[in-house]
C-alpha cells in the first residue's frame, strides 16, 4: 500500500474537486499529477490507477464529511469581505480596531447609528462641518462608499 | 501518511494541480501558512489582521529583535518630551492575543521553489505565502565621508531609532551656548516625508527654552517637500522664519504672515541656494554644500536609503533599490507567492510612512486570506495621514484616500482636492492638529501591534 500513502494527501485535492466539479475530471486530472510526479506509480496499470484514485476518493469523502463540521476551528474558508470592510479598516490607524478604542482624542466608529455616521461625513465632505482633516478624507470617498462604511460600522459592537 | 504536508506541497507544486484547485480547499481541514518577515508597523499589522480575519490561517512572524522601536514619534525623545522606553512596542499581544507565531532570530537563507527561509538559529520555516516588510537600510556611504562607523560615534542619523537618537539627544543638551544644530535632508525617496523638517523645528523649539542664542539650519539637496507651506507657515510663526516668495502663493490675504527682518533661529537652505550636502568632515564638524561649508557643533544626518537589507539579500529588489510588486496584492514580480509591503516596496503614489504600511498590511492581509481560500483578492484600498508638527501644539498633516488605476496598475491618489492642513486653519484647528497627532502616536500603535 505504497501507492496509496502516497496517493493519500493528492487525493484530498480530488475530494473538493469532486464535489465541484466532474469526479471522472477530478480522478484524471490527480491520476496524471501522480504520473508525472510518482516513479512508483509505473507498478501499475493506468486503469488500476485510477480505479484506485477513484475508491481512494470515495473512501476520504466518506471519512471528511462527517468531521468537517464538529471541528472547534472553522474549516470552510473565511467570509469574504464585506461590502465597505476594506474602506473601514482604514481608518483604524486613528478610530482603533474596528472603530473600538479606548482613546478620548478619536471618535469611536464601533456602533455608530448609520445615519449619524453618513451625515458626519457628508458635512466634513462640503465643508458644513469644520475639521482638521477629516474634510480631506471624506473628499477621497464617494456616497456609496460612506454608506457601506456606515453599515459595516454599525454592526460592530462598540 | 508517509508524505508530510510539506513533501506534498512540493509534489503539488510540480504538478498542473497547484493552479487547477484552491490550496486551502486541498487540504480541508489542514492550515494555510503565512510566514511574514519584519515585525514593523507592516509585518505586525499584516499578522494580526491576518488572524482577525481568519484564525484558521496560520501565521507566523520573524523578527531579529525581540523588542519593536518605533521611528514614528521619536524625535520626541531629542527634546526629553518621551524616552527612548516609550518607544518601546512588545509582541506580546500579537502572540497572547492573535495567536501569531513570533519567532526571534533573522532569516539567512531564502529557497523560493521550495517555499522556505532558513534561520540563523538553524531551523527552517516552510510557507504558502511569505510576506516581507523589511523598512529601509540607510546608504550612510552615499555622502562623502560619512559612514554608519561615524553614525554611531559622533554624526548620528537617528532615522532608524536606537542607541543613535539616544547620542542625539544627549548632543543637544550639551551643545555650546549659541551653537548650530545642523539637520541634513535626505533625497527623495525617502521614509516619513515631513520628518526631517519635523525634527528641526523641535529642536527650535527646545533651543527656544534652553539655548535661545542657539541656531537650527536644515541643508536640503531638495527645493520642496512634502507639507512645506503648512510647515513653513509654522517656522514663520514660531521661530521667526521669513517666508521664501515662492511659498507665499495661495495663501489668503486673511491669513497673517510674520515679517523678520532678522533671520530666525531656524534657517532652511534648499537645493537652489546650495543646500545639496556633498561631504561631511568629523574632524572640523563641517558639511560642505554645493553652496559653501557650515560648521556645526551637531550634526544630523538623514542619508539616502533604500529597501531593507534582507529585500536585497532574497533578491527582492530592481536596479532603484526598492521591490517591484502587483499593485493590488503587493506580489513580487522577482519571485511569486512573496508579497513586499511598507517602505521597502514600489507604491507610486502612496508615501513611505507607517500609515501607508499600515494600509498596505491589511489590503494584503484580506488579499491573502481571499486567495488562500480560492477566491479573488477584492478591489484594495488605502488611506494615509502623515501628521507632524511644527511645534509641541502646532499640528499639521497630509492626508490622502489611495485606488488601484486598472488602466496601468498604478497606485493614484483619489480626487485632487486639497491634502494638508488649510492655509487659514484657526489656532483651535492647529492646536487640535497637535492634540491628534499625540493621540495618534498611541491609537496607531495600538492598530499595529495590541
Amino acid at each position: 500500500m505504497k501507492l496509496k500513502t502516497i496517493l493519500l494527501p493528492l487525493l484530498l485535492v480530488s475530494c473538493i474537486g469532486a464535489v465541484q466539479a466532474d469526479e471522472k475530471q477530478a480522478v484524471e486530472k490527480v491520476a496524471k499529477a501522480v504520473e508525472a510526479t510518482t516513479p512508483a506509480a509505473e507498478s501499475v496499470s493506468k486503469d488500476e490507477l485510477r480505479e484506485m484514485i477513484r475508491e481512494l476518493i470515495q473512501e476520504e469523502m466518506a471519512n471528511l464529511q462527517p468531521t468537517s463540521n464538529t471541528d472547534s476551528k472553522p474549516v470552510a474558508p473565511a467570509h469574504a469581505a464585506k461590502a465597505g470592510e476594506i474602506l473601514a479598516h482604514t481608518c483604524a490607524g486613528c478610530h482603533g480596531t474596528n472603530g473600538t478604542l479606548e482613546n478620548e482624542a478619536f471618535m469611536p466608529l464601533a456602533g455608530m447609528p448609520e445615519q449619524e455616521f453618513v451625515k458626519t461625513m457628508l458635512d466634513f465632505r462640503d465643508g458644513a462641518r469644520q475639521s482638521t482633516l477629516m474634510g480631506t478624507v471624506a473628499n477621497g470617498l464617494s456616497d456609496e462608499q460612506i454608506r457601506d462604511m456606515a453599515r459595516y460600522f454599525m454592526e460592530v459592537s462598540p | 501518511m508517509s508524505l508530510n504536508r510539506r513533501e506534498f506541497l512540493g509534489l503539488l507544486g510540480a504538478t498542473a494541480l497547484a493552479g487547477a484547485f484552491p490550496i486551502r480547499s486541498a487540504f480541508a481541514g489542514a492550515q494555510a501558512h503565512v510566514v511574514i518577515i519584519g515585525g514593523g508597523v507592516g509585518g505586525a499589522t499584516t499578522a494580526k489582521y491576518l488572524r482577525l480575519f481568519d484564525p484558521a490561517i496560520k501565521v507566523t512572524l520573524i523578527e531579529k529583535n525581540p523588542i519593536y522601536i518605533r521611528p514614528y514619534g521619536s524625535t520626541e525623545v531629542l527634546t526629553g518630551h518621551i524616552g527612548m522606553e516609550d518607544l518601546h512596542v512588545t509582541y506580546d499581544a500579537l502572540q497572547s492575543k492573535y495567536g501569531v507565531n513570533v519567532i526571534i532570530d533573522e532569516v539567512t537563507g531564502f529557497d523560493p521553489d521550495k517555499r522556505n527561509v532558513s534561520l540563523k538559529g538553524g531551523r527552517k520555516v516552510s510557507y504558502d505565502k511569505l510576506v516581507v516588510s523589511p523598512g529601509i537600510e540607510l546608504l550612510y556611504d552615499k555622502l562623502a565621508g560619512y559612514s554608519q562607523a561615524l553614525a554611531e560615534s559622533k554624526i548620528p542619523s537617528g532615522w532608524i531609532p536606537g542607541t543613535q537618537t539616544q547620542l542625539l539627544a544627549d548632543q543637544l543638551k550639551a551643545l555650546p551656548k549659541g551653537g548650530t544644530f545642523l539637520m541634513v535632508a535626505p533625497p527623495n525617496p525617502y521614509r516619513c516625508p515631513p520628518g526631517p523638517y519635523e525634527r528641526p523645528a523641535l529642536v527650535a523649539e527646545w533651543l527656544q527654552k534652553h539655548n535661545p542664542t542657539a541656531k537650527v539650519i536644515i541643508a536640503d539637496p531638495k527645493d520642496k517637500f512634502v507639507t512645506d507651506q503648512t510647515m513653513m507657515l509654522g517656522w514663520n510663526r514660531l521661530y521667526g522664519f521669513p517666508m521664501p516668495k515662492e511659498f507665499l502663493e495661495g495663501i489668503p490675504d486673511s491669513v497673517e504672515i510674520q515679517q523678520h527682518s532678522q533671520p530666525g533661529i531656524l534657517e532652511w537652505i534648499p537645493a537652489k541656494d546650495g543646500g545639496t550636502p556633498v561631504s561631511v568632515d568629523a574632524e572640523t564638524m563641517t558639511v560642505t554644500t554645493e553652496g559653501g561649508k557650515i560648521k556645526a557643533d551637531v550634526i544630523n544626518i538623514v542619508p539616502a536609503m533604500r529597501a531593507g537589507k534582507i529585500a536585497s539579500a532574497m533578491g527582492l529588489t530592481d536596479d532603484k533599490g526598492w521591490c517591484p510588486n502587483q499593485r493590488k496584492t503587493f506580489e513580487s514580480t522577482l519571485h511569486p507567492h512573496v508579497h513586499v509591503i511598507g517602505d521597502a516596496c514600489h507604491a507610486d503614489a502612496m508615501p513611505k510612512s507607517g500609515f501607508s504600511a499600515n494600509t498596505q498590511a491589511k489590503s494584503l492581509a484580506r488579499a491573502l486570506v481571499e486567495i488562500l481560500a480560492g477566491r479573488e483578492a477584492p478591489t484594495p484600498s488605502w488611506e494615509n495621514t502623515c501628521y507632524a508638527l511644527a511645534g509641541s501644539d502646532y499640528g499639521l498633516y497630509v492626508a490622502d484616500v489611495f485606488e488601484l488605476a486598472e488602466a496601468d496598475n498604478k497606485i493614484q491618489r483619489v480626487g485632487k482636492f486639497n491634502r494638508y492642513l488649510r492655509l487659514d486653519a484657526t489656532p483651535a484647528q492647529i492646536r487640535m492638529g497637535a492634540v491628534y497627532q499625540q493621540a495618534w502616536m498611541k491609537s496607531f500603535t495600538e492598530d499595529c501591534f495590541a
